[in-house]
């Protein structure tokens, strides 16, 4: 059986960033929407700080506003936007070290033991990851409780990343039914998430 | 067994539209139906939202600050009002004019300075700033009161480093006005045999 996509989908926002790039900001506003939870986890491989870490995500969703004209969809969106947020994390650190040099030089040695990310909260701390915890292991056996068919579609989209017409060709129905399935499943677990998130 | 969302028909089909175009699986008009549907329907950015964190977390991607539902709002208000990569193109447009420019005045200098090497009694003069910046191979014949006239660097002499420094100096500061159409210029006459009807004293920078 022969598969037409990658896995991490190269065109899946193919038509949102033309838009954007058309000057649509609705588009670019749910290009944010999709990939700002990952956006701001890797933000947070670089930066703990949380202020920080947001600080740095939503420069990089400007950046690439800014420069999206020049991209020219060679490769997926989120590989293009992944680099954009390491450039920016990589600046903020190297901005942020010459601003720390620069106070601890006015201080003195005096001022120079605590660094900024011994003031700041850990976000690592059990009580801060509770929240995102729950809502994990919520979406879970939301999926592990879906009937067969929905489960296996939205686990052949989200984790194997199959594009419609592959699906419709592992579950043998038609595209349109893969579309159905989805949605279903998403409707689903949303439902069950829904209290936690209120 | 988990029970269905209440949803209307008609909600429906604008939320299976909305998962299509999550995934990229709608076309260009659903899209665009969609794009301009959210601008009075909230309730369809949420439920793309929702999906979102729901495709996030199958991937461990989420974190307690990614709930924080304020960055997405946060980056729309702060989006520059021109159209993305718009001020880009420009400024790639005015540097290929920039470049094709400077292209043809290289060309067409190399062509009149090549002509003077024929015709070495043809008088020369450039109007203007560069009149005073002369070419490396200039500069060193300046500095070697009639030596043989090819140019040569020789790394390490410092007569002639010194030379050459000052040519740069003199030449960044006479052309900085005209780049990089100059620059063109000054590549394109390097290297020849100019000859000099007399030697000329340099501009200071």
């Amino acid at each position: 059986m022969r598969f037409g996509r990658p896995p991490e989908g190269a065109d899946d926002d193919r038509r949102l960033v033309a838009r954007a790039r058309g000057g649509d900001r609705t588009a670019f506003d749910l290009l944010v929407l999709k990939y700002q939870h990952r956006v701001v986890k890797l933000a947070q491989r670089y930066v703990r700080d949380p202020q920080e870490a947001l600080d740095v995500a939503q420069e990089a969703f400007l950046r690439a506003y800014r420069a999206i004209g020049g991209f020219r969809g060679e490769s997926a969106f989120y590989s293009w936007l992944y680099r954009i947020t390491i450039n920016t994390a990589h600046n903020h650190l190297a901005a942020r070290r010459v601003r720390r040099e620069e106070t601890q030089s006015a201080e003195g040695e005096e001022g120079a033991g605590t660094s900024l990310e011994d003031r700041v909260q850990d976000l690592n701390t059990p009580e801060a990851m509770l929240l995102s915890d729950e809502i994990r292991r919520t979406i879970e056996r939301a999926v592990e409780e879906l009937p067969d068919d929905l489960r296996t579609a939205i686990v052949l989209r989200e984790v194997e990343g199959l594009s419609y017409e592959d699906i419709a060709r592992v579950m043998d129905c038609p595209v349109g039914t893969v579309r159905s399935r989805i949605f279903r499943a998403r409707e689903a677990i949303n439902a069950r998430i829904e209290p936690l998130l209120g | 067994m988990i029970a269905q969302s209440p949803l209307s028909a008609t909600a429906d089909e604008a939320g299976e539209d909305c998962s299509a175009l999550f995934d990229g699986a709608a076309g260009r008009d659903t899209t665009a139906r969609l794009l301009g549907g959210m601008g009075q329907d909230a309730r369809l950015r949420w439920r793309f939202a929702r999906y979102a964190l729901i495709s996030s977390a199958l991937r461990g991607q989420i974190t307690d600050l990614s709930l924080d539902g304020g960055l997405a709002g946060r980056v729309l208000s702060r989006l520059p009002d021109e159209r993305p990569g718009h001020a880009e193109s420009r400024a790639a447009r005015r540097l290929s004019w920039a470049l094709a420019g400077g292209l043809a005045v290289a060309v067409f200098s190399t062509l009149v300075v090549r002509g003077i090497v024929v015709l070495p009694d043809t008088g020369f003069v450039m109007t203007g700033a560069a009149t005073h910046a002369p070419t490396p191979a200039r500069a060193l014949r300046l500095a070697s009161y009639g030596r043989p006239s090819r140019a040569a660097w020789r790394r390490g002499a410092p007569a002639e480093q010194r030379v050459l420094d000052e040519y740069l100096l003199t030449h960044l500061s006479a052309s900085r006005d005209y780049a990089p159409v100059m620059a063109h210029a000054r590549l394109a006459a390097y290297g020849t045999t100019m000859p000099l009807r007399a030697p000329r004293r340099p501009a200071r920078p």
